[in-house]
């Protein structure tokens, strides 16, 4: 059931720059947003509403991305002055198998 | 200053480059794709905007086929390259740069391949019906340029990847001299890799350039390195471009040829090559007229991209070169053109010749004081300088 919060994919960052262009060009509503760097994988996420999730995820399939991860639940957008981010507090869940 | 050796490097770039460099170093001066805070991102979008800019000129659908290199050599050497893991056959032509012909004898050295190298003539740089002749069981790669460095001279991109592709061979371009100059729609030409430099044609900065890989092309990558993610694997990224971009980007010259992206998207290739079809024809018409000049280029600028080779009688070029930029103020290039093969068909060892090309910049009056200055040396064999000339004059 939709929960309301963000879900996170990873991928490479140009095909999350341009699933990111194609989804805020469709209407969807997400962000890049800050991850943990360091890891595997590591620095880039897009943040997707969670009724944006699966055409996020055909988006990135149409550009041949395939999607490192994703994770449920992430927790809070901070907002501001910058494009909002989403802390992730350790890496559990990294390894999720993608839906489906 | 009159400057007329856009082939080598255009001058001017185009409006915006220098600021959006500048702006690169400030506003958006972290890693690209490395790393996750709030200003890696927006370096991350912006090189994404302007390698979408630069798709949209090219004609190419998916931003990502383009691959970010240092230049149009480190594109050509990666297509070659990593097209070529082992022994086999490649075909190119006398019209192809160093930048081509030496990862080829390299690769020739290494593995045992052997390259044909097809003559052609200056109107004309390669025959497709010699290309499909040269075709043999074990060849694996057919490189030719878009168009000579020496001459202008337009190859028969398209006829000759029709060939490539009934043949099942790959095919790649040297587009350094094309790019910018010509409209392209890549996507709809049958090639699979076509390799050009930012700084030509198309007026970004010197230090990037691109490579267009088809879908589905299996490439080798040359440069082995950090990508940003997936890093505790052995094996680089499978997905472009990322696979091919190891280590940091050239994130200001990237964004420099974004802008120039943007620049040549609003007023039109097509308007920039009916600009310089008319220049060229000044320029060949003024020099048509001259004796003891000598002009190696497509008689019909349409077959050609603002590009004219000549000889001075007389005259050797590396001195006639050094008195249009002494005493004429005029900057041509003179020599090889790191074409070697291309002045050996053309009778031109070992002097080379002068070359002059138009560019952004270049004006109907520069077009007419190059033609007064050549006719100059025409009419002054050996003479060591103009007299009483001084630069700038």
């Amino acid at each position: 059931m939709p929960d309301g919060r963000p879900r996170l994919v990873f991928t490479g960052p140009t095909a999350l720059a341009r699933a990111f262009d194609l989804l805020q060009k469709g209407g969807y509503s997400c962000d890049i947003v800050a991850a943990p760097a360091g890891g595997s994988p590591c620095g880039m996420a897009l943040a997707l509403a969670e009724r944006d999730l699966n055409p996020a995820l055909a988006v990135l399939a149409a550009l041949g991305a395939s999607p490192r991860a994703v994770i449920g639940g992430a927790g809070g957008g901070q907002g501001g002055a910058h494009p909002p981010r989403v802390s992730i507090s350790g890496m559990g869940g990294m390894n999720e198998p993608l839906p489906g | 200053m009159i400057y007329l050796d856009n082939a080598a490097t255009a001058n001017p770039k185009a409006p915006g480059v220098a600021e959006a460099m500048a702006r690169s170093l400030g506003e958006y001066n972290a890693n690209p794709g490395h790393g996750g805070h709030h200003l890696a991102v927006r370096a991350t979008l912006a090189v994404y905007a302007a390698r979408a800019s630069l798709a949209r000129l090219l004609g190419v659908a998916d931003p990502s086929r383009l691959i970010f290199t240092s230049g149009a050599t480190a594109a050509l050497n990666q297509g070659i390259t990593g097209s070529l893991p082992g022994a086999g056959h490649v075909i190119c032509s006398t019209w192809e740069h160093n930048a081509v012909l030496r990862p080829l004898w390299a690769w020739g050295r290494r593995t045992g391949g052997t390259v044909t190298v097809l003559p052609a003539a200056p109107d004309r740089p390669v025959s497709p019906d010699e290309v499909e002749r040269a075709i043999r069981p074990d060849t694996a790669l057919i490189v030719l340029t878009a168009a000579s460095n020496v001459t202008g001279a337009l190859c028969p991109v398209a006829e000759v990847g029709e060939i490539a592709r009934a043949h099942g061979i790959r095919f790649l371009v040297d587009g350094a001299q094309a790019a910018g100059h010509l409209p392209l729609h890549l996507d709809a030409l049958p090639l699979d890799l076509w390799a050009c430099p930012g700084h030509k044609g198309l007026l970004g900065p010197q230090g990037v350039g691109l490579l267009y890989v088809r879908p589905g092309i299996d490439l080798q990558p040359l440069l082995f390195g950090g990508a940003g993610f997936d890093s505790e694997r052995r094996e680089p990224p499978e997905e472009a471009p990322e696979r091919f971009e190891a280590g940091t980007l050239n994130t200001p010259g990237i964004l420099g040829l974004g802008a120039a992206a943007e620049h040549l998207l609003a007023i039109g290739i097509p308007a920039v090559r009916d600009r310089e079809l008319g220049l060229q024809a000044l320029l060949q018409e003024g020099l048509a007229g001259i004796r003891g000049v000598q002009t190696y280029t497509a008689s019909d600028p349409r077959a050609g991209v603002g590009v004219v080779s000549l000889t001075v009688a007389g005259w050797t070029a590396g001195a006639a070169a050094e008195t249009l930029d002494r005493d004429f103020d005029i900057c041509a290039r003179a020599g090889l053109h790191c074409a070697p093969l291309a002045h050996r068909a053309l009778g031109t060892l070992p002097d080379g010749t002068v070359r002059l090309s138009i560019g952004a910049g270049t004006t109907p009056a520069d077009i007419a004081a190059a033609v007064g200055a050549v006719a100059w040396l025409a009419a002054h064999p050996q003479a060591a300088s103009r007299p009483g000339a001084v630069r700038g004059a």
